[in-house]
């Protein structure tokens, strides 16, 4: 598991490590699988981050394998400028899943414009959470 | 209401430095705001009931930050905080102490918030660190622009705000600080809707001139808040302080999303960041309604954000923007000033910049030179922290 070095500037703030509870999560990415948070009471399933369920506020402790698939909610770019040290713009956007759990993560595209509402699938290449069009 | 426990904001003192004094820090701005406050009325440190301060400044991080400025400033309080909701803490501290004197338990506090990060870093760049969560969020390496653009390119794909009233709310910032001798616009060329539609991508929807300068300083702004017995006694020319809201959405962009009830049929969105509840809050306190304020100041560091929060606010009706925005109402000859300042597009972004607070104190005594506007008697400042999450809203009259 790798861990997270924040910087403010080029200062680091301090190392990080993911949140407990998440651990399983990022495990499962790099397996190739999409976790969420699944609460054994009512069944709803949640954002990996999330500890209690917000509907019946019972500790989440089991996990559920998504689809993997949905739609973009909203988008914005990144561009080198500001920044990053990658070249070029980055897409980055909010997906929701056919679970109707929401996430953040990077959109890859190739040849495509990306739009709201396009339908986006969960990458298994990288331990990012990143999404391709399909 | 008993003028013992009717609060006012008796006056405040505001220390800026820029980039050419850059050896500043954040907490000698505040000290000093502070310090040359007390001394211009003569207040004696253990006269002060209470000290409140916004968040530890990014440039100077010290946990219970409070507690290092009362050091400094030898004050010996019987209550004393930070207020941190993000940037909305500043204004907050203001409406925490506002309460306190309402229930007669303090009859003043100091409220302290001040930042310096332009001196020591580069916000552009490490901005996002605070804002995101870093795994989540952090792993993909977004900017401050591109979490803000999340809500601004939804917002634009269900026609709540369009481009061009965006970039129209620009040029209205540009046109006010350029009357302001202190903002980062001052002295700079009028803005065109088409200069702001062809700058560059920042990310979308903002492009360069949606976007707020960093203000190529620090400012540190202490403000003494008492009860109007208080004030009359020491001779000050106070403004009121009739009413506040707060309300603190979320912490992670989507959250606000996976946290509304799914029951509902309600449709997602990111749209009531709260910046409109605190402000209906404010009003119901101060037994107003938008109709009776003349003056209105927000906080946004992006056009398109700074148009959702004024819809958001009922300042404007999203039906009416363009209409609005392209008769010069948010300009210099509006018939309700916005953001006299510049706002942050105009002025400059100071993170908990408390300068919007400072503009409509100014223009309600009748002091802000160059862009005073006639007739001001009741203003709503408003200020937010965090990815539109925190806010906070004080109406004001003289």
């Amino acid at each position: 598991m790798d861990f997270y070095d924040l910087k403010y500037g080029n200062k680091s703030l301090g190392v990080f490590h993911p949140e407990p509870q998440t651990v399983e999560f990022w495990e499962g990415l790099s397996r190739g699988t999409l976790l969420l948070r699944s609460c054994s009471d009512c069944a709803r399933a949640w954002h990996p981050l999330q500890i209690t369920c917000l509907a019946c506020r019972t500790p989440l402790s089991g996990w559920v394998e998504s689809a993997g698939h949905g739609t973009v909610w909203s988008f914005s770019t990144v561009e080198d400028a500001l920044g990053s040290s990658e070249p070029g713009s980055r897409h980055v956007g909010i997906i929701r899943l056919s679970e109707d759990v929401y996430f953040f993560g990077g959109i890859d595209l190739k040849d495509e414009e990306i739009s709201i509402g396009m339908v986006v699938a969960f990458s298994h290449q990288s331990d990012t959470l990143k999404w391709k069009v399909v | 209401m008993n003028k013992s426990q009717r609060p006012v904001i008796a006056d405040y003192y505001e220390h800026r430095v820029t980039l050419e004094k850059n050896s500043t820090s954040a907490l000698q701005l505040g000290a000093e705001a502070a310090s040359s406050l007390l001394k211009r009325h003569e207040i004696e440190s253990r006269e002060i009931d209470a000290l409140f301060t916004g968040r530890s400044p990014q440039g100077y991080m010290a946990l219970q930050y409070n507690q290092v400025l009362l050091n400094e400033l030898g004050l010996q309080p019987e209550i004393s905080s930070e207020v941190t909701m993000h940037g909305a803490g500043a204004l907050g501290s203001i409406g925490l102490a506002s309460e306190l004197i309402k229930s007669g338990s303090i009859t003043n506090a100091l409220c302290v918030t001040n930042e310096a990060n332009a001196l020591w870093s580069d916000p552009g760049q490490a901005n996002a660190a605070w804002e995101e969560e870093p795994w989540f969020e952090g792993s993909v390496r977004p900017t401050t622009p591109a979490l803000y653009g999340q809500l601004a390119m939804r917002a634009v794909h269900e026609g709540i705000v369009s481009r061009d009233s965006a970039a129209g709310v620009a040029v209205a910032a540009r046109e006010w600080g350029r009357v302001h001798p202190q903002a980062w616009a001052y002295g700079r060329e009028p803005l065109s809707k088409e200069a702001v539609a062809s700058s560059r991508i920042i990310a979308q929807p903002f492009r360069l001139l949606d976007c707020a300068p960093w203000y190529k300083g620090g400012i540190g702004t202490a403000v003494f808040v008492c009860s109007q017995q208080e004030a009359e006694q020491r001779g000050v020319d106070y403004v009121v302080l009739r009413g506040w809201g707060s309300k603190s959405s979320y912490e992670r962009v989507t959250q606000q999303l996976n946290a509304r009830p799914r029951s509902s049929k309600r449709p997602a969105d990111l749209f009531r960041t709260g910046a409109g509840d605190a402000t209906d809050k404010a009003l119901a306190l101060s037994g107003a309604t938008m109709d009776n304020i003349s003056l209105v100041q927000t906080s946004a560091p992006f056009s398109h954000i700074l148009l959702l929060f004024l819809i958001e606010m009922g300042v404007i009706d999203s039906r009416d923007a363009s209409e609005w925005i392209d008769s010069g109402e948010l300009g210099t000859g509006g018939t309700r000033a916005v953001n006299t300042s510049g706002g942050y597009l105009g002025h400059g972004q100071v993170p908990q910049g408390l300068y919007l607070l400072t503009e409509t104190i100014d223009q309600l005594k009748g002091k802000a030179k160059g862009r005073q506007v006639d007739g001001v008697n009741m203003g709503l400042v408003h200020g937010h922290g965090g990815i539109a999450a925190c806010h906070t809203s004080l109406v004001l009259s003289n």
